[in-house]
């Protein structure tokens, strides 16, 4: 059985002071327990900063994307416009000539 | 004496002010760069370049639905230029004052060109290819 015995040499301590000292050193000795085998806080730090670093390039690969489609939309929609302006024009032409045939 | 049932292995009384310092020198190194202004800030500006991209994401693919249905209408609107261009020709070689019944479907098609089913103008289209390129029409 594992046991952890904090602060309990200080007398001059009210309980309560006691209570809260304990409990602080308990959660910070686990933390560090815990992470006495994963990467320690520096690579942290540099796996943000890595993460930061590919977010980054990601989101400038995205905003090109973007413009790349707003311009394509762009292109499609004056087409579209422009190609429905002249197969309206020679619709009534047409309509117009076919009716005065008649 | 307090005792309490943890994980964590004992802490040795003979020496809890050199068991205090070790932790406090763990605490340090674990705890202090976490807390560290510089990280939180990266930490928060990571946070919001990822929603960034996920919205950047979303959004891209959004815009790429909408092209495609775009695309689909330009689609449709050149196979109606390409009728229209034909219909156009078989007006100038006045095979429509000719044959009344085909004229008559003429018509009625422009009136309503835009709207009819996309299987349906393919159809035109290669009808009145067909009577182009029999009758020998440029």
């Amino acid at each position: 059985m594992n046991l952890i015995k904090v602060n309990s040499l200080d007398k001059s301590k009210t309980i309560d002071s006691e209570k809260i000292n304990e409990s602080i050193i308990k959660r910070l000795m686990i933390i560090c327990k815990e992470d006495k085998n994963s990467p320690i806080p520096s690579n942290k730090y540099i796996q943000l900063e890595k993460l930061q670093k590919e977010l980054l390039i990601k989101n400038q690969k995205l905003s090109e994307l973007l413009e790349k489609a707003s311009k394509m939309d762009k292109e499609i929609t004056e087409d579209i416009t422009s190609t429905e302006l002249r197969n309206l024009k020679t619709k009534e032409s047409l309509l117009e000539l076919l009716g005065s045939e008649s | 004496m307090r005792i309490e049932e943890t994980s964590i292995p004992d802490v040795c009384i003979k020496n809890i002010d050199k068991s205090k310092v070790d932790l406090a020198n763990d605490v340090i190194r674990v705890i202090h760069p976490l807390l560290n202004k510089d990280y939180v800030f990266k930490l928060k500006n990571v946070k919001q370049l990822q929603k960034t991209v996920n919205e950047n994401k979303d959004l891209l693919l959004n815009r790429k639905e909408n092209i495609a249905k775009k695309y689909i209408l330009q689609k449709r609107r050149k196979k109606e230029f390409i009728l229209l261009d034909r219909i156009k020709k078989l007006v100038s070689s006045g095979l429509l004052s000719k044959d009344i019944s085909l004229k008559n479907e003429m018509v009625i098609l422009l009136k309503v060109v835009d709207q009819v089913p996309e299987s349906k103008i393919d159809s035109y289209l290669n009808e009145t290819l067909n009577i182009i390129t029999k009758r020998g029409i440029n």
